[in-house]
């Protein structure tokens, strides 16, 4: 039989009583901490993932902030691009400031008198363009690209005209075009035209030759009889004369000569070059098929002193070994290369060209990456996965342009203006164009809306980023609230729950109160007498 | 018909009065004791009274009537089975108490659940999440205010890590602490409950049952019951003269699952005799060969007369597997090559980092060793008792003694009326007597037998003297007057031939001596003479000695504390594992906590030190040297990219010039980046990176000073310094500090320090602890690294709480059962009061009924008529 002695009721009542009082506390606990655990031995995996989601959520806050610069930096960006839109070509019809409205004025200005002022107008409109670039977000240069504290655009005066620099290169920097030849190792090949310290043509040369060097045809004396045609001071042909006749003449036979003389001897075709020895008698030779002819005296009549041969092949490049270099031209003409200090290019000059080229290309393709809540993860090669970050950097290269197109002309909106200005700089006040001016400053005016085009371009792009990173603020925001919300799902109490459990709590322990003032009150004793 | 006592009634009542007084007291008792500690309730232990015995010439008419209630004793109700279960429960619940306590300081510690700002972000969570931001502002502008603010964010969390180290490192000495002192009260226990068996043991010699005493050790039991896990077991002990007194013995449960191991059943008390635990600061060196055979060994040829300790011949008999410890050397290391001692002062120590206890030996109160011997005889077949000679001799006559006569004995003479009366010498027996009180012999021992004078060899053995026995034949040296004192005619009348004694020669234990067994005891054998012959006594002595436990030998709070100190988990050695606790690399306690705290801070400073270290890079990713050229590995054409790795032609050329990528740029004057250098070191004042823990970790001096800066790039653009940013001069163009600008802000370097912040790393606990069991403690970020710490803590303090309350419901249940057959119930009390009561009334009735009834006999009868 198990007795309940008063002892054992006492220890088991306490017991149950600390117990009682135990659940009560974490009642209250509950209700005041407002929390579902408060500690992770409560419930490990709900206090793991709700530090998850508070982390996620700073992420969140850290990311927004850094998202919320960006996009800030790309509305200033866009403003300052809005701007040189303006001053390009839609400044709200006032076409006459912009630059395009300029340039078509001083075409449309064949007297010349506003030429001045209207190229200083070209020149300060560049200007402020690089002005506007140069612009500052907080403390970094909006268009620097990955370089955010040097000024990205400068102006600088080289032989004494402004060249633009971009983070210190020369935006115009392109590789040369030089003159190829084929490779005597492999003929189908080409390869740099080279020329040594001598000028010469010379494999083994460091300087090149650029590809505007001047073509001359190979001087070739017209032959009869395995002589050259020679001429005398009255232009007939005289073997002791000092002009010879090139190649390429027109012949008409003897019989179609004779002919035509009958009819009428004043016809161009009559008028042939004479033999020297009278002076009358026309000169023969054979034709092509072999007829008797005589050499027609027009177009196709060209003569040539000794001496001018002698300077055409004093002018054309020579070979290391002293022989002339030839060449074919686009007709397939055999030619002489005949070029200027400014046709050869040193290979310092080339390789600085080369190496600013390709400079430009890189900080064209330069990438900057922020991490804006994309991700941001690394690759097994610690490199950024590039879908995971945002790339803030704006390039303002690839805004106005760089480099030069196929004529050698730059692509950039200043250096085309600035040779625009240098064009118009060019003729004195009030006179009109020369031809050639003006259709290179009409053909200027083409490439400066072909920049345009491309500005406009880059400019819609860039706000098509902007327009992403206005989605990601608004998703970051979206993701922030979510977040609370869901670590508050697993953290906050559910309150009615909570009170009423708390309640119920101090309910049993006040009965379990109540209880031990009964087990104390009364036993056998209590009756005895 | 049967006789009647006329007073046996009244001893019937008296007999009832003192029991139902004692009845009265008992129940007294009870209720007074009703809240004291540990109090079992007593019970009368009360008989009925039979006198006289069974007599065969009984009258059939003669019917018995008991003569009354004797009260034999007072006794306990208790049930031993209850008290074991409760002492098992009370190990269990002392165990899981103690555990869940100290993962509750570890958890206000590392919980950071509620903590920090948002209503708990945590602390250090929000830190590495701040130091995000930081990164983040240096990624999208990388100015050195940035810098400064990714250095101070930096800063509170290595303080974080401090603050986390210290307090684990307090916690850690506050056990230490609370282990001491739980050894002293164990001791206390202990010593309490030795004393107290002592006390008991004379109350039983005395016939007292001593019952508040056995309360008071059932409580001191019950309180050691929470430290350790104990075995009680209770024997009876003869104590000689037929007297068996009750022995308590207290040992450990036999807790460790390794049968092998025998420590785990030391005793801890023995009847009177005790022994103390010990937390030793350190601990002997053992020989790992101790052999228990080579050890008895040795302690017998030490034993032997013939061993001489400063022989080095002797000396190198001994077996060095015989002797328990390590000798040390001057600086109490071990020596090398290895000596051996068994005296525990020469061994070498080695810190007890593992806090194993150790049990003492079992003393009594004054000190004396515990000792058990156990003693055979056996009687032998062999051997000769040896025999003491005797010659007798007889004194024939003596008479006619007049005063002043005189009789010289042993040559001095003796005068009659003056040394011996006149009487007396007439007779014969006292004249014997006489002679041999003055007679005195180095062989023999004379004494008188009526008129005998016997001489009684001293010692056994043949006349001669060769073997001990007595040179010669005794001459009885008496000169007298031959009319007055006569001698035997035949003197000696009677001769015994002594023989020599010859021991049993041919057992083989002969002639006996001491032998160490490898048990520890000793045997000591001894050959006895007796009165039938040869007794061989065998008489085995166990002794106790120090124990040093073994590391799960123990189960109760003193092991959870120990588990506590020591369980460091998958970082626990594997020598750990394979000499000290199997379980070591399960056992999660404060050095897991504090090495998991060490690791994360350790990868955390080797990861950013890393980052913020190496070589420039063109914008090709191509190594440069300082000139801003690419550089080649010599042999090998082309550049070396750090963004596609090393070609195998350039792997090849390394590993032939045996050296790594990084020494190689180092060798080559690779170009570095500006501020280049490690963030964090071990301590605030300097650059050391060397064995960065939570504790030391610090912001490096340089970072700290400014020298060093978060590097945003390892790119510098085109391969020049300062690459494309000169003037129009040519010049490099100078910031504010008058160094070139750097041509680029950027920021790929901090973008993998963002990264990094979230990025899956590998915690192996071998980058810590060389030796360590575990391999991959975890893998993740630092907070999941933190988290899963965190996880550890909480999964073990969850299961540790679900196993303390079902204990400690257990105990309640026993302690309350306990309390059913153990405890004083006012009821039961009060009915019982009532009973004696009554009882007592009854008997006090009787005699007055008594008293009256023969009243009427003695006054009231016969007398009629008168």
């Amino acid at each position: 039989m198990i007795r309940a002695t008063t002892g054992g009721v006492l220890k088991s009542y306490r017991s149950n009583l600390m117990n009682s009082f135990i659940t009560l506390n974490k009642a209250r606990d509950t209700v005041l901490s407002q929390r579902v655990f408060n500690s992770y031995a409560e419930d490990p995996a709900a206090a793991a993932k709700a530090f998850k989601l508070r982390k996620s959520r700073m992420s969140v806050e850290s990311q927004h902030s850094i998202c919320n610069d960006a996009y800030r930096k790309y509305q200033t960006a866009w403003s300052c691009l809005d701007s040189v839109d303006k001053l390009i070509d839609t400044d709200n019809g006032k076409a006459l400031s912009t630059l395009k409205g300029t340039t078509l004025k001083m075409l449309n200005d064949p007297t010349g008198d506003a030429r001045e002022q209207l190229a200083e107008a070209l020149d300060q409109m560049s200007e402020t363009i690089v002005q506007t670039l140069n612009q500052k977000y907080g403390d970094n240069f909006i268009f620097a690209g990955a370089d955010g504290h040097n000024v990205p655009f400068e102006v600088r005066q080289v032989d004494g005209k402004n060249k633009l620099f971009y983070r210190g290169v020369d935006v115009d920097a392109a590789v040369p075009e030089t003159m190829k030849m084929a490779d005597p190792a492999d003929p189908t090949k080409q390869i740099d035209i080279k020329l040594n310290a001598a000028g010469e043509i010379d494999p083994a040369g460091t300087s090149y030759l650029s590809a505007d060097a001047q073509l001359v045809k190979v001087p070739k004396p017209a032959m009869n009889g395995g002589a050259e045609i020679r001429l005398n001071a009255d232009g007939h042909v005289d073997p002791a004369g000092t002009t010879v006749l090139m190649e390429g003449y027109t012949t008409i036979t003897k019989a179609d000569y004779d002919a035509l003389v009958q009819v009428d001897p004043t016809a161009p075709e009559t008028k042939v070059l004479k033999d020297g020895a009278d002076g009358t008698t026309p000169y023969m030779v054979k034709d092509k098929d072999g007829n008797d002819a005589y050499i027609i005296i027009e177009d196709n009549f060209k003569t040539m002193t000794d001496d001018e041969i002698q300077a055409v092949e004093d002018s054309a490049l020579k070979n290391a070994d002293g022989t002339l270099y030839t060449t074919t031209d686009a007709d397939g003409n055999e030619c002489y290369i005949v070029a200027s200090d400014d046709n050869i290019i040193s290979e310092a000059k080339y390789e600085k060209a080369c190496s600013d080229a390709e400079k430009l290309e890189y900080l064209a393709n330069e990438k900057y990456f922020v991490d804006i809540g994309l991700g941001f993860q690394e690759n097994n090669k610690g490199n950024l996965i590039e879908s995971s970050g945002f790339n803030a950097s704006l390039i303002g290269l690839n805004f106005v342009g760089y480099g030069k197109d196929g004529d050698g002309d730059p692509k950039n909106i200043y250096s085309i203006v600035q040779k625009m200005k240098d064009i118009a700089g060019k003729i004195k006040e009030g006179e009109k164009w020369s031809d050639s001016d003006y259709n290179e400053f009409n053909g200027l005016v083409k490439k400066l809306e072909g920049a345009s085009s491309e500005f406009k371009t880059a400019y819609t792009n860039m706000d098509a980023s902007t327009t992403k990173l206005k989605n990601n603020l608004s998703l970051l925001e979206e993701n922030f609230y979510n977040l609370q919300e869901q670590y508050a799902d697993i953290e906050d109490a559910d309150m009615v729950e909570s009170i009423t459990s708390f309640i119920w709590a101090q309910y049993c322990y006040n009965a379990a109160l109540k209880v031990g003032n009964n087990i104390l009150s009364e036993s056998l004793m209590d009756y005895l007498n | 018909m049967g006789t009647v006592g006329t007073f046996d009634a009244f001893t019937t009542a008296r007999l009832g009065i003192y029991a139902a007084h004692k009845g009265l007291s008992v129940t007294g008792n009870n209720i007074a004791n009703i809240n004291t500690k540990g109090y079992t309730r007593q019970v009368l232990d009360q008989v009925s009274l039979k006198t006289g015995a069974n007599d065969m010439y009984r009258s059939q008419f003669d019917n018995h009537v008991g003569s009354g209630a004797l009260v034999t004793g007072i006794s306990q109700i208790r049930d031993p089975y209850l008290d074991i279960r409760f002492r098992n429960t009370s190990s269990d619940v002392g165990y899981y108490d103690e555990t869940l306590a100290g993962l509750q300081k570890l958890k206000s510690i590392l919980d950071e659940v509620g903590k920090g700002e948002n209503d708990g972000d945590g602390m250090l969570y929000a830190q590495l999440q701040d130091l995000a931001e930081a990164l983040r502002a240096i990624s999208a502008d990388p100015t050195k205010d940035n810098d400064t603010l990714a250095r101070t964010s930096a800063d509170a969390l290595v303080s974080l890590f401090n603050t986390y180290a210290t307090k684990l490192e307090d916690l850690r000495l506050e056990y230490v602490d609370s282990l001491k002192q739980d050894v002293t009260a164990v001791n206390d226990i202990l010593t309490n409950i030795r004393n107290l068996n002592e006390t008991i043991r004379e109350s039983d010699v005395h016939g007292d049952p001593a019952l508040e005493m056995r309360d008071e050790r059932n409580r001191q039991i019950d309180a050691l019951s929470e430290y350790m896990h104990i075995k009680v077991t209770y024997s009876m002990e003869d104590i000689g003269g037929g007297i068996e007194v009750e022995r308590c013995t207290i040992s450990l449960a036999n807790d460790n699952p390794d049968p092998t191991v025998t420590t785990d059943s030391s005793i801890l008390v023995d009847g009177i005799y005790g022994s103390q635990i010990a937390l030793p600061e350190t601990l002997p060196v053992m020989n790992e060969n101790y052999d228990p055979e080579a050890a008895a060994a040795n302690k017998n040829l030490m034993a032997d007369p013939n061993f001489d300790p400063t022989n080095p011949a002797d000396l190198a008999k001994l077996d060095p597997n015989g002797f328990r410890y390590v000798k040390a050397d001057a600086d109490g290391k071990p020596l090398d090559p290895p000596e051996y001692t068994d005296n525990i002062d020469e061994a070498a120590k080695v810190d007890n980092d593992n806090y194993i206890i150790t049990i003492g030996k079992l003393l009594d109160a004054g000190g004396e060793e515990w000792a058990k011997p156990a003693t055979t005889w056996t009687k032998l077949a062999d051997g000769i008792i040896g025999v003491k000679a005797k010659y007798t001799f007889t004194v024939a006559d003596s008479k006619d003694w007049a005063k002043d006569d005189v009789i010289n004995i042993g040559g001095t003479d003796y005068t009659v009326g003056k040394d011996i009366s006149v009487a007396d010498a007439n007779k014969k027996e006292k004249m014997a007597a006489f002679i041999a009180s003055k007679l005195t012999d180095n062989d023999y021992i004379v004494r008188a037998n009526g008129d005998k004078i016997i001489f009684t060899a001293k010692n056994s053995g043949a006349v001669g003297g060769a073997n001990g026995g007595p040179g010669a034949a005794p001459n009885l040296d008496v000169v007298a007057d031959a009319a007055k004192f006569e001698i035997g005619a035949n003197d000696p009348a009677e001769v015994r031939e002594g023989k020599d004694s010859q021991p049993p020669v041919n057992d083989p234990d002969y002639p006996g001596g001491t032998t160490w067994n490898p048990d520890g005891s000793e045997t000591k054998i001894t050959f006895v003479e007796g009165e039938n012959g040869w007794m061989k006594c065998t008489v085995v002595v166990e002794h106790t000695y120090d124990v040093t436990l073994d590391d799960n030998d123990m189960h109760g709070s003193l092991q959870a504390m120990r588990e506590l100190l020591t369980g460091a988990g998958e970082f626990a050695t594997k020598d750990t594992v394979a000499n000290v606790d199997e379980n070591a690399a399960t056992e999660r306690g404060i050095p897991y906590y504090q090495k998991s705290f060490d690791l994360l801070a350790r990868q955390f400073a080797e990861q950013y030190n890393k980052l913020n270290q190496g070589y420039m890079v063109n914008e090709k990713g191509n190594y440069i040297d300082k000139d801003g050229n690419e550089l080649e590995i010599g042999g090998v054409p082309g550049p070396i990219s750090k963004t596609n790795g090393l070609s195998p032609e350039q792997e090849a050329a390394l590993e032939a010039a045996d050296l790594d990528l990084n020494t190689w740029l180092e060798l080559n004057n690779a170009k570095k980046p500006e501020g280049m250098g490690v963030l964090f070191s071990n301590r605030g004042d300097g650059d050391d990176t060397e064995g960065i823990t939570a504790a030391n970790i610090s912001i490096s001096a340089s970072w700290d000073r400014g020298d060093v800066k978060i590097v945003p790039t390892f790119v510098e653009l085109f391969g020049k310094d300062p690459g494309p940013l000169l003037d129009e001069n040519g010049q490099p163009v100078l910031g504010e500090d008058g160094k070139p600008l750097p041509n680029t802000t950027q920021n790929e370097n901090v973008n993998h320090m963002i990264s990094m912040i979230n990025q899956s790393l590998l915690y192996d606990p071998r980058t810590l602890v060389e030796d360590a069991s575990g391999t991959k403690l975890f893998q993740g970020s630092f907070n999941d690294m933190f988290s899963n710490m965190n996880i550890v803590l909480g999964n073990k303090q969850h299961t540790t709480n679900v196993k303390l309350n079902a204990q400690y419901a257990s105990l309640v249940e026993t302690d309350s059962s306990r309390e059913g057959v153990s405890g004083v119930d006012l009821n039961d009390e009060a009915m019982n009061m009532m009973q004696y009561q009554k009882a007592y009334s009854a008997a006090c009735r009787l005699m007055t009924t008594i008293e009256e009834a023969l009243d009427r006999l003695i006054n009231n009868t016969g007398i009629a008529g008168r």
